[in-house]
C-alpha cells in the first residue's frame, strides 16, 4: 500500500478532521440506550435528557439517526467567538488560546451534523469562524517571513492550521538547513537561533538550547503520534489488516525532515486536551481507537 | 584537453592562463586533486561563477523578490549548497539565506492567493522561481487547494 508522495509528508484535510473525530463531545441523549464495549473505550449508558460525553463521531451518529441533541462546546458560542474574534485582532502576534486543538475541524463537524442545537444561527456561527480563520491565516503567514533553519514557533494554533503550512514550512526549513550546514567548521550551536522570531516567546526559554541541533522535532510529541496515527488511519480505512501487519506498519516511521514546534503550556487547561500523546510503545491503544472508528465507517457507510 | 572547453575544436590544448567554463563537479575536481608540493595550487583557480558575482548578489540583497534567479540558474539553491560546501563563504551564505527567506515568504503568499491582487504581478514572479522555490510553491499550493475542497466539501 502506497502512501502518494504528497501525503508522507502531511495529511490530507479529511485525515484530520478523522483523528479530531475522536475527541470527546457532550450530548443529551433523547432515548435510554446501554453502554457499549468497544476495543478503544466504552461509550457509557445512555438516559435521556442526561448529559454524557461522547467521542464526536458517536455524537454525529445518533444525531443523524436524532436519537440526541449536541451539546455544543462553549468555545464554539456566538458571545465566546465575538471575544475570541476580538482578541485575535487585538494581538497581530499572537494565537489567542481561547479555541483548542481541532476547532477548525469540530466548528466543521457540529455545523454541519447539529446546525439546529447551535444556540445562534448557524450562518453567524460560520462567519465568525471564518473570520477568526482568516485573522490567524494572516497571523501565520506573517510568521513565515521569520522562518529560519532550525525551528519555528507558533502557539495556539490549530490542527488544520498546521497542516495547511506544514509541507510547506518543512521543506523550507529543510533547505535553510541545508544550507546552512555548509557554513565553515559549522557547529550546531553556533547556528544563529534567531531571537526575532514574531511568534517567539518566553516558552523557548524553557527549552534545553540543544533540543534544536538536529533542526529536528522540537515539538513535543505530535509528529511521533500523528505519523503512528496516520499509519492507523490507513490501516482502518483502507484494507482490513492483520493485528501484525497492523503492528509493523506502526513501527515503521518516517523519514526526517525539520518540523515545527507547536509548543503550548496552556493547551492543558483547554477543555478539550489533544488526543495525542506521547505514546510510541502503546499502539495497541491506537489499533483499539481504531476498531471503533472502523465500527463507525461500517456504520456511517450502511446509512 | 581543449575539448573540455565547450565549441572549441578538439585539437587544441587549454594554454595556461586561459579562461574556461566547466561545469562544477569537474573544476571541484581540478581545482582540489592536482594539489601537490610542486604545484601548490592545483591544475586551476576556480573563479566566483556568473550567479553568485557581486552584481547578482548586490541586486539580491536590495530586493530579492524581484530578482530572475532561474535566469542565474534553474538550480540556484542547490548550485549555491555546492558552491558554498567548496568556499565556506559565509557573507555568500547570508545573502542566500535572506534571499531564500523573503522569497519564500512571497512564494507562499502567491501559492495562497490564488484570485487576489496580487494575480497582476504573479506570471512575472512565478517565471522568475528555480527549482527549489517551484517545488515549494507546488507543496504550499496543493495544502491550500486540498483544504479549500475540505471546506467546501463539508458545507
Amino acid at each position: 500500500m502506497a502512501i502518494p508522495p504528497k501525503q508522507v509528508g502531511t495529511f490530507i484535510p479529511a485525515e484530520i478532521s478523522f483523528l479530531a473525530e475522536n475527541s470527546l463531545l457532550t450530548i443529551i441523549p433523547r432515548q435510554a440506550m446501554e453502554s457499549i464495549e468497544l476495543i478503544g473505550g466504552t461509550i457509557p449508558s445512555m438516559r435521556p435528557m442526561r448529559r454524557i460525553e461522547v467521542p464526536i463521531w458517536v455524537a454525529v451518529l445518533l444525531k443523524k439517526q436524532s436519537r440526541c441533541n449536541i451539546v455544543p462546546p462553549n468555545w464554539l458560542s456566538e458571545e465566546n467567538l465575538k471575544i475570541t474574534y476580538d482578541a485575535e485582532a487585538a494581538n497581530m502576534t499572537r494565537f489567542s488560546a481561547n479555541l483548542p486543538w481541532e476547532w477548525v475541524e469540530v466548528g466543521e463537524l457540529i455545523l454541519g451534523s447539529a446546525p439546529d442545537d447551535l444556540s445562534s444561527p448557524p450562518h453567524v456561527i460560520r462567519n465568525l469562524l471564518r473570520d477568526i480563520r482568516e485573522v490567524r491565516q494572516a497571523k501565520a503567514r506573517a510568521g513565515l517571513k521569520n522562518l529560519n533553519d532550525s525551528y519555528l514557533q507558533l502557539d495556539n494554533v490549530g490542527a488544520m492550521e498546521l497542516n495547511e503550512i506544514r509541507s510547506f514550512v518543512t521543506m523550507a526549513m529543510n533547505q535553510l538547513r541545508i544550507m546552512q550546514g555548509t557554513r565553515e567548521g559549522a557547529e550546531r550551536q553556533d547556528v544563529d537561533v534567531e531571537p526575532d522570531d514574531q511568534d517567539d516567546d518566553d516558552d523557548d526559554d524553557d527549552l534545553p538550547r540543544e533540543s534544536y541541533d538536529d533542526s529536528m522535532l522540537t515539538a513535543k510529541s505530535y509528529q511521533d503520534s500523528s505519523d503512528t496515527a496516520r499509519n492507523n488511519s490507513r490501516q482502518g480505512s483502507e484494507f482490513a489488516g492483520t493485528e501484525d501487519e497492523r503492528a509493523s506498519i506502526n513501527s515503521h516511521t518516517f523519514g526526517g525532515v525539520p518540523h515545527i514546534s507547536t509548543q503550548n503550556k496552556s493547551r492543558s487547561a483547554l477543555p478539550q486536551a489533544p488526543s495525542y500523546t506521547d505514546d510510541d510503545d502503546d499502539g495497541e491503544n491506537e489499533d483499539n481507537d481504531m476498531e471503533m472508528d472502523e465500527t463507525y465507517l461500517n456504520a456511517v457507510n450502511s446509512n | 584537453m581543449g575539448y573540455l572547453e565547450h565549441g572549441r575544436s578538439t585539437s587544441t590544448d587549454i594554454k595556461e592562463g586561459a579562461r574556461i567554463e566547466l561545469p562544477l563537479w569537474m573544476a571541484e575536481i581540478l581545482a582540489i586533486g592536482g594539489i601537490s608540493d610542486e604545484l601548490p595550487t592545483g591544475f586551476i583557480t576556480v573563479s566566483t561563477p556568473a550567479p553568485f558575482s557581486n552584481k547578482v548578489l548586490n541586486a539580491l540583497s536590495a530586493d530579492p523578490v524581484n530578482v530572475d534567479l532561474r535566469g542565474q540558474s534553474m538550480q540556484f539553491y542547490k548550485f549555491a549548497e555546492r558552491w558554498l560546501a567548496m568556499t565556506g563563504d559565509d557573507a555568500l551564505l547570508d545573502t542566500i539565506m535572506d534571499t531564500f527567506k523573503a522569497r519564500a515568504a512571497t512564494v507562499n503568499d502567491h501559492a495562497h492567493n490564488t484570485r487576489s491582487a496580487l494575480m497582476t504581478d504573479r506570471s512575472e514572479f512565478l517565471g522568475t522561481l528555480d527549482d527549489t522555490e517551484i517545488k515549494l510553491f507546488k507543496a504550499a499550493q496543493e495544502a491550500s487547494k486540498d483544504l479549500k475542497k475540505w471546506t467546501s466539501m463539508k458545507k
